[in-house]
């Protein structure tokens, strides 16, 4: 019964994975702002730097995407497009939550 | 790769290139902000660091309560009471621990940025970074567990010790006391030392003072700011206690027989050979399967 709770998929399980990408979301949305804002006062280089680290972030996540992926194309292309749209914390959280079987394609730990 | 590595990994690659950069630039930039405060900037401030919190103490718990982690791990994995107080108690303390550790070696970097400019805060860390590669190297603990030919495996394991080592810097991410990434004792070295460093950089700063503007770097005078320096103290003493109590929920509320766990001396190798003598099955076969021979 125990294993059922954890691997039954249940509307609570997804409004919290919505959520953790909803907070995802809100984080870029802020760091957005504050690089218009610094824009908007003349801190140009303050500007440069935050939205630097914001692509760095993405592309370090679509890297890990490619290396753990790499033998699925077309599962790639779909965590790809999840991370570029900030939607792929959902699906690792929801993932976690109802203990997904691996397929096989990733690398190993 | 489990589903709960993947989303580990995915979240460690977001705060170590993002969230804790952005939290330095931004609360360097709150603290040095003239009469006119824009409060969704000092909102943004807040979402990156609780952001980091969160994700932090997520995975932390999510690695500890996780069903693989539990069964095949089960001399390190268990801190974490799956139900009652506690767990509420321990996870608490697990945000407030994290976002403590980040508020604290973001001031400490923002003050030594005021004092000595880039250079300074880059020597301060390379130095705490050296030393504990030194300290990894001198208990022949530097090479990393996956299973990779040795020099892919020696670039990774730098990589991956230098990323741990800045996201536990900044977060206090309670699974890096793994004897697979810093240890117990080293990562209780470390909060403390993050710490103390705030107090350090402060102490630093009364004695230099800020360095001179250079190119776009304006300083307002203290007058025109609405943090004066004053306030750097107390904010690190608040920080400091609100780490204090973190620290001793933490200890107080998690399983008793897991406490161990936060100051032990046990190398990788050790700990595999550990698991090793566990005469599971299970975890035998991920020993030779899943690790560096």
């Amino acid at each position: 019964m125990g294993k059922e709770l954890n691997t039954t998929a249940t509307w609570h399980k997804l409004a919290l994975s919505v959520g953790v990408s909803l907070a995802s979301m809100i984080d870029v949305a802020s760091d957005v702002y504050t690089i218009s804002y610094y824009h908007r006062i003349g801190k140009h280089a303050t500007a440069n730097l935050m939205t630097a680290f914001v692509l760095l972030c993405i592309f370090l996540q679509m890297m890990l995407v490619v290396a753990i992926h790499h033998k699925n194309r077309r599962r790639m292309v779909l965590e790809l497009l999840g991370t570029i749209t900030f939607t792929k914390p959902a699906f690792n959280k929801f993932r976690v939550l109802t203990n997904a079987s691996i397929d096989g394609h990733e690398v190993s730990e | 790769m489990p589903p709960v590595n993947e989303m580990m990994m995915f979240k460690l690659c977001e705060v170590f290139s993002e969230s804790i950069p952005m939290a330095v630039i931004q609360l360097k930039n709150v603290l040095e902000v003239g009469g006119d405060v824009d409060w969704i900037v000092v909102g943004a401030f807040l979402v990156s660091i609780m952001f980091v919190a969160e994700a932090v103490s997520y995975m932390t718990y999510m690695k500890d309560i996780s069903e693989e982690s539990r069964s095949t791990g089960k001399i390190f994995y268990g801190f974490m009471p799956l139900s009652g107080h506690r767990m509420h108690v321990v996870k608490i303390s697990l945000l407030c621990m994290s976002f403590s550790c980040c508020t604290a070696k973001s001031l400490e970097i923002v003050v030594l940025l005021q004092v000595g400019g880039p250079f300074l805060a880059a020597q301060v860390l390379g130095a705490d970074l050296g030393i504990y590669l030194i300290y990894k190297f001198a208990r022949n603990d530097f090479r990393y567990w996956i299973p990779l030919p040795r020099g892919t495996s020696l670039i990774a394991s730098f990589a991956l010790r230098v990323m741990v080592k800045i996201v536990t810097d900044f977060t206090g991410f309670l699974h890096a006391r793994h004897p697979f990434e810093m240890g117990g004792f080293y990562w209780f070295i470390n909060m403390i030392m993050t710490q103390v460093g705030v107090f350090g950089a402060l102490m630093v700063k009364q004695e230099f003072g800020w360095r001179e503007g250079e190119g776009e770097v304006v300083v307002l005078p203290e007058e025109e700011r609405v943090l004066k320096d004053e306030d750097y103290l107390k904010l690190a003493v608040l920080n400091f206690a609100l780490w204090l109590i973190s620290m001793a929920g933490l200890y107080i509320a998690s399983e008793k027989k897991f406490n161990h766990t936060f100051y032990s001396l046990v190398t990788g190798k050790q700990f595999c050979r550990k698991l090793f003598e566990t005469d599971q099955a299970m975890t035998i076969m991920e020993i030779f399967n899943c690790h560096r021979r």
